[in-house]
């Protein structure tokens, strides 16, 4: 539940109307009739009401004399009270009750900003076309004079039913433009009071809650780095240990191996490895959750970075007997990002592309200046449409001649510890992670990355869109 | 969201934002006019004595469903980057949000900035704009140097919110994007069992007994960019 709306606009007559000005405003409009003419609340209690000094009319006291007329007679004026419907806002068009002496009244509903303020009520009158009083009142009780009733009736100030309509829309429309002024004023008064004194008691609070949050936050962040250190530390000691121990024998230091002993170690060697690559990319999944990440963006040469990558890789590549090449756009500008993080995508991409790609095969790393609709910082994906415009952005395009990946699992591979297929990842080792890594340094420094196609036909590339550093 | 039991009535405040004379309080008159009066007030404006909305609009709207009187409130809040008191305090218990952005490309830099700055007036307020309801309505798609459908096809396609072509000054798209932001802030109180709790019905039922009273339409498909409103079809 959210909360309550500060400045939702007043809607009471008492809170928008002062009663005594009102009065005033309206005097001359009942002078005209002189006939009763009240304001009721919402919960129909009389605000203000104008009447003759010299008390009902001489007609409305006869009825009050019987019991059954008087009855009626409330139920009537009860009936004039009562909220109309939700039926209508703004409009509150003047509604008729007839009494049954004949005599009109006249309601009209107050509406404000789509509430009712409560509503007019006008009455006794006597229409100009009734000379005489209903008969129905006479035959009420035996004892109601009927020539008493007509004369009286005859007394009452007489309106045609446009008069009273008119001067219940002038009253409705006095009270309507003294509330809604009255409104507004309140509704400026809200803005102005909060935005004068609000900001300066709310920056005090905001600031005791930054620092609370702050010294949580430091304090998450020192167990955080403590837990990497431990697991980093308790899962690796024993590994080197393994890896030491298998290498000494295999230089047959603890003797002379034959070659299915000198196979079995190799095995443990190979595994052994395997695993500390595993390790050694949760531990840097998990660190890359850390703030960190984000900060670094100075502008890095991605050509560069590819050329050395490549290098790097080639007599791995030469092993398979594939090829690997860089093609490098020399007018490709600078990306922002953090080398060292750039290098770990370029490597981790290159790493899947051989990995995947059978003998004889190819990989090439392309780097090429582009433009892309990308956000200045990348939070998330709300306000995506707004917060991205195009600009000049680095692509880097790692493909291969490789098995491929299915085009219904192509936004999946991203996600942590997912292999598109269980035989293929059994066939080609690895933990799902090597991507994974890729579109969180990719998500941080603001860029995409995406699957498609080889432009050669055969295997993937993967796109690696980065925001070009201003030159 | 405010509910008071003893009258019956549910009310709840959608804010139009965005940057200055991107389209705000024309969304708001356009529904004004195409809105029956039985329905809807009056606009209330608070304004300066010079350009534009100084301070803001509210349009009430209200719709009897039931028993239960369900009052929407729009407001806009100052474009201007100066008022940003002004727009903390009407965003203040919000239940949705428009984004009124500029389709020009010319006003791309100044849209991005609006909304960073609606977010961090949400955040001030203690709200998350993720956890908030949130359409996104590119206003004058008709002018000259307005950015692309494909290029906002596609950022609506990698976005999470629905986003909406208009052109407010011929009145096209404003009813859909009211529409859209009404559908999700029905959805997430459906999800928070508000709307059984309120209403006694679920969100569709609650959307379609809006718009029918209103008149305003459901199908959003055409004015929304990329795959969305696809629950409207």
């Amino acid at each position: 539940m959210s909360l309550n709306d500060p400045i939702a606009p007043p809607s009471t007559l008492d809170a928008l109307v002062d009663p005594e000005a009102l009065l005033a405003a309206l005097e001359p409009l009942w002078q005209l009739s002189r006939c009763p003419l009240r304001v009721l609340r919402a919960d129909a209690t009389v605000f203000i009401a104008l009447e003759d000094p010299c008390g009902p009319a001489a007609l409305c006291q006869y009825v009050d004399a019987f019991e059954l007329s008087r009855s009626s007679c409330e139920e009537l004026v009860a009936l004039t009270r009562a909220p109309r419907a939700q039926a209508a806002m703004d409009l509150g068009e003047p509604v008729a009750h007839r009494c049954f002496t004949g005599a009109e009244y006249r309601a009209s509903e107050l509406f404000l900003g789509g509430r009712s303020l409560g509503r007019v009520v006008f009455g006794p009158f006597r229409p100009d076309t009734e000379p005489a009083a209903d008969p129905f009142f006479a035959a009420l009780d035996t004892r109601i004079d009927a020539a008493f009733a007509d004369r009286e009736f005859s007394r009452m100030p007489a309106l045609s039913a446009a008069q009273a309509d008119s001067i219940v829309r002038g009253t409705r429309a006095t009270i309507v433009a003294l509330a809604a002024q009255s409104r507004d004023l309140a509704l400026l008064r809200a803005v102005h009071d909060a935005t004068q004194h609000g900001p300066a008691e709310e920056l005090v609070r905001k600031n005791d809650e930054l620092e609370r949050a702050n010294a949580h936050l430091r304090e998450l962040d020192r167990v955080k780095g403590n837990f990497l250190a431990t697991i980093s530390h308790e899962l690796k000691t024993p590994l080197t240990s393994i890896l030491g121990y298998a290498e000494m024998l295999s230089e047959n230091i603890g003797g002379v191996l034959n070659d299915e002993q000198r196979g079995f170690v190799t095995v443990i060697s190979d595994r052994a490895r395997q695993l500390l690559g595993m390790i050694t990319s949760i531990i840097e999944l998990a660190r890359m959750d850390q703030k960190q990440l984000r900060a670094a963006r100075t502008p890095v040469s991605v050509g560069k970075l590819a050329r050395e990558v490549a290098a790097t890789f080639v007599p791995s590549a030469r092993k398979k007997q594939i090829r690997i090449d860089a093609e490098v756009d020399d007018s490709t500008p600078s990306a922002y990002g953090e080398a060292g993080y750039l290098r770990q995508v370029l490597h981790n991409l290159v790493d899947n592309a051989l990995k995947f790609t059978p003998e004889h095969g190819s990989v090439r790393i392309v780097v090429r200046p582009t433009s892309a609709a990308l956000a200045d910082s990348a939070e998330d994906s709300v306000g995506l449409a707004v917060l991205a415009h195009s600009r000049p952005c680095v692509e880097l395009r790692v493909s291969d001649t490789g098995v491929g990946i299915p085009r219904g699992e192509r936004d999946r591979v991203f996600d942590a510890f997912y292999q598109v297929d269980t035989g293929v990842a059994r066939q080609f080792g690895g933990a799902g992670l090597g991507l994974a890594i890729v579109r969180r340094i990719v998500d941080a420094i603001g860029g995409q990355v995406r699957v498609e196609d080889n432009e050669d036909g055969v295997g993937v590339a993967m796109v690696v869109i980065l925001p070009a550093a201003e030159s | 969201m405010q509910l008071d039991f003893r009258a019956r009535e549910l009310t709840l405040k959608f804010v139009y934002c965005g940057p200055s004379h991107a389209g705000k309080s024309t969304n708001l008159r356009v529904l004004h006019d195409r809105i029956a009066p039985l329905h809807r007030s009056k606009i209330i404006t608070l304004d300066a004595n010079d350009d534009g909305t100084l301070f803001l609009d509210l349009l009430p709207l209200s719709v009897k469903m039931g028993d239960v009187v369900v009052r929407l409130n729009l407001y806009t809040v100052p474009g201007k980057a100066l008022l940003t008191a002004t727009r903390r305090l009407v965003l203040q218990g919000v239940d949705g949000v428009v984004f009124v952005a500029d389709s020009r490309s010319s006003e791309t830099r100044s849209n991005a900035e609006s909304f960073v700055d609606l977010k961090q007036n949400l955040r001030d307020s203690g709200r998350d704009i993720r956890t908030l309801p949130l359409v996104i309505q590119f206003n004058k798609r008709d002018a000259a140097d307005a950015r692309p459908d494909s290029e906002l096809d596609a950022l609506a396609d990698r976005g999470s919110e629905p986003v909406l072509r208009a052109i407010a000054s011929r009145g096209e798209g404003v009813s859909e994007t009211f529409v859209a932001l009404l559908d999700v802030v029905l959805r997430r109180l459906e999800t928070a069992g508000e709307l059984e709790r309120t209403l006694h019905v679920d969100s569709t039922t609650a959307l379609v007994s809006i718009t029918d009273a209103l008149g305003l339409p459901t199908d959003l498909q055409r004015a929304c960019f990329g795959g969305g409103g696809s629950r409207h079809t």
